[in-house]
């Protein structure tokens, strides 16, 4: 009798090692910090943009979530070490990334925008919108390491003096500070976090919204490792459900003034 | 003769350990004294105040005319007109044998660097062993290094030498190649104040045997008396544990 | 995980740009320390309280707090006063170089003068007595007999000091400072090959300090001939 059940569980554990697609949890990795994307609350709980998309995903494709907090250096090389299964944590899809990892459809497109003092009155870009490279001369640009800004920057702004951080707080912080006099970072961040504060009140955007495609790519997407086809094309369904039946719209006017997608978004063939 | 050395009711304390007890002792130029005594009855201590290694506590201590205070000046003055030989030799080691002797002559009687080596030579080829000038300390023989400290010391054109012990951490082969330059030393008129067991050395050399125990100046005597018929019990009784080695 | 071997090869130039900032840090850091470190350690040998104390005070709290604390204290904490932005020193300090440089300068300070302090207590105190008898005065005893040898003495602590803050030179990364493991911490971030850009960095280090102890074991064997027998 003994014998049996253990051979019972044994094969139990075995169907759930064989088949991570139908398993019942899936790991989610996100940094935990990225207000208002994933973060805890002073409750303990998870939330934000990011991890109302999971769960959305989640109740679609009928899994529960576990929550792996990573930092965002580390990001891709955890999931390709099987840490989780799933990031959902505002990252870009861009073409170096997919050599590495699969993205799922975008849920939610990516700008940059650049912060700097009220007082300064920079003028850093034209009437078209495209930067003006002599206008940043002097000037000392904070960019977070390895972000889509950090490549859009080096390829705009080659000379620029940069300084690079290992996220936007410390970076926004040395903006503040003095240290830098302009930084690029995500605007949606930005406002809730610094200008929209007492420590921004000197501080405005000082450039459009960047969204050049060939940079900052489609937007943000699920990513997984290779192989997990099937997951994948749910997970692109269940997006697009989202996106069709307003699901992400309700989402993102939870944490911002404003909506954060594009008003011609369709999902899925963008 | 003068007296180069007057030690008058000295007092020394450690803590509450009474280390010298009223000692008086008086030392003329070209004298020569031989300080012995068990081992804890203070000699080392007395002849390390006669240049301030230790500070005595009460009493008067003239040494060469200047009264040994807090006065650093004088101080100074003493220990340039008095050289001193230890028991552990106490070479400079990072110095070649050289720069040993002329340290002294080169910083404190500000000589010239040439002159100050004439004068090592001499002093080195005095203590026989001008051809070690140029090893460090630690490439000589215990009994070299002592007759290097000799040198050292004398390189100072001291008044007088005091020596603490000078053979006590020496093998017994190289004892009497040290006792050999001390007594020509002596001979050359040298004041001296030695601590020895090396009673041979004292019955020969020594104008003076002064005896201490317990902290205290016990006799004074001459060789002749001190070996012959010791006045006190104690000095018989050190006599006959030393002798019967 | 797959390994890419070339990645190494690739990396070792691009890391290497950041090796003249990090023997910058290195050297500009030892040298302040070591003069900071005489000074505390002649204030924590004096005979007077009121220097003592401030010099324990001073080795307590830079060795028992992390480096990487200090380093944020000064570049993250130190702005947040007013007066600091608006005092002569906030050109200085408004700099992740000086910052790091104070960091690491003030921390190694502690050690090495306690490094030195151990080298100094070491000295034989009969070779200070016989530099006494022979008249040198405190001055002469100190830079003839004490100094050269109690530096002897430190010597081997003193080179692990150096290897240390070799080390310690990285944590000027996290102020933005594109020193070798900045530079590091760039490319792994762009690649995703955190192994392979590491190890790169790695072997870079382990030259570094192949190359610092070689020098200090020579520097050694110098300054104990004398010890050597012939």
């Amino acid at each position: 009798m003994k014998f049996m059940t253990g051979l019972l569980s044994a094969a139990i554990v075995g169907l759930a090692v064989a088949m991570p697609a139908q398993a019942e949890t899936l790991r989610v990795g996100m940094e935990c910090t990225y207000a208002p994307f994933n973060y805890r609350t002073p409750e303990g709980e998870m939330a934000g943009y990011d991890v109302d998309v999971a769960k959305g995903i989640a109740e679609r494709i009928g899994v529960d979530l576990d929550y792996v907090c990573q930092e965002w250096d580390g990001m891709i090389p955890s999931l390709l070490a099987n840490k989780f299964d799933l990031i959902v944590a505002s990252m870009s899809i861009t073409e170096e990334r997919k050599q590495k990892i699969d993205f799922s459809i975008p849920y939610r497109v990516s700008v940059g925008r650049i912060l700097g003092s009220k007082e300064a009155g920079l003028k850093l870009f034209d009437e078209a919108g495209k930067p003006i490279p002599d206008a940043f001369n002097g000037l000392r640009f904070g960019v977070e390491r390895a972000s889509t800004y950090a490549k859009w920057v080096e390829a705009k702004l080659p000379g620029a003096e940069i300084s690079l951080y290992d996220g936007a707080q410390p970076m926004l912080l040395d903006l503040q500070n003095g240290r830098i006099d302009i930084a690029i970072t995500n605007p949606m961040k930005a406002y809730l976090d610094f200008l929209s504060k007492e420590n921004g009140a000197g501080f405005e955007f000082v450039s459009p919204p960047i969204d050049e495609a060939e940079y900052f790519g489609p937007g943000v997407g699920v990513g997984l490792r290779k192989g997990n086809d099937e997951l994948l094309v749910k997970i692109d369904k269940a997006l697009d459900e989202m996106i069709k039946d307003g699901s992400l719209e309700k989402y993102s006017l939870k944490y911002f003034p404003f909506s954060i997608h594009p008003s011609n978004w369709k999902g899925v063939g963008q | 003769m003068a007296d180069i050395i007057v030690l008058e009711k000295m007092n020394k304390f450690y803590g509450t350990y009474h280390a010298l007890k009223d000692v008086d002792l008086t030392i003329a130029k070209g004298e020569k004294v031989v300080v012995c005594g068990p081992s804890g009855s203070g000699k080392s201590t007395m002849i390390r105040c006669i240049n301030r290694l230790e500070e005595h506590d009460s009493g008067r201590i003239v040494v060469g005319g200047q009264e040994l205070t807090d006065d650093e000046k004088k101080i100074d003055l003493v220990r340039r007109e008095v050289g001193m030989v230890f028991q552990s030799f106490n070479l400079f080691p990072h110095m070649t044998v050289l720069e040993n002797l002329t340290l002294a002559p080169r910083l404190v009687r500000k000589m010239a660097t040439g002159e100050a080596e004439a004068i090592a030579m001499k002093y080195l080829t005095r203590v026989r062993i001008p051809d070690q000038a140029n090893k460090y300390p630690s490439q000589l023989s215990g009994g070299q290094q002592q007759r290097v400290a000799i040198a050292r010391a004398l390189c100072m054109n001291p008044e007088v030498m005091l020596f603490d012990e000078p053979t006590s951490a020496l093998d017994p082969e190289m004892i009497s190649e040290v006792l050999d330059v001390m007594t020509d030393l002596a001979r050359e008129g040298m004041t001296m104040v030695c601590v020895t067991h090396e009673m041979g050395f004292a019955r020969s050399v020594a104008d003076r045997i002064v005896f201490m125990d317990q902290g205290e100046i016990v006799e004074v005597s001459t060789p002749a008396e001190f070996f012959a018929a010791p006045k006190s019990e104690r000095a018989r009784t050190f006599l006959g544990q030393i002798l019967a080695h | 995980m797959s390994f890419d071997l070339s990645l190494i090869a690739v990396s070792l130039p691009k890391i290497l740009q950041g090796l003249g900032l990090t023997l910058n840090l290195l050297a500009v850091s030892t040298l302040f320390g070591l003069i900071l470190a005489v000074g505390i350690l002649l204030m924590r040998l004096s005979r007077r309280a009121w220097l003592i104390w401030p010099a324990k005070a001073y080795i307590y709290f830079f060795r028992g707090t992390p480096l990487l604390v200090q380093l944020f204290v000064i570049y993250h904490g130190l702005p947040q006063f007013g007066f600091i932005r608006q005092s002569v020193l906030w050109p200085l300090l408004r700099e992740p170089y000086w910052c790091s440089v104070i960091a690491l300068s003030l921390n190694t300070a502690a050690y090495v003068s306690e490094i030195l302090r151990g080298g100094v207590l070491g000295v034989d105190k009969g070779l200070i007595e016989a530099g006494k008898a022979l008249g040198l005065s405190k001055f002469q005893r100190t830079s003839r007999i004490t100094a050269p040898l109690a530096v002897r003495l430190a010597l081997p602590a003193y080179s692990n000091e150096i290897v240390s803050m070799l080390k310690s030179t990285a944590l000027a990364s996290t102020v933005t400072l594109m020193e070798m493991t900045g530079v590091a911490r760039t490319i792994v971030a762009d690649t995703f090959a955190p192994y392979e850009i590491f190890i790169a960095a790695t072997i870079i280090y382990l030259v570094l300090v192949w190359i610092i102890q070689t020098g200090f074991t020579l520097v050694e064997t110098y300054a104990n001939r004398h010890v050597r027998k012939t």
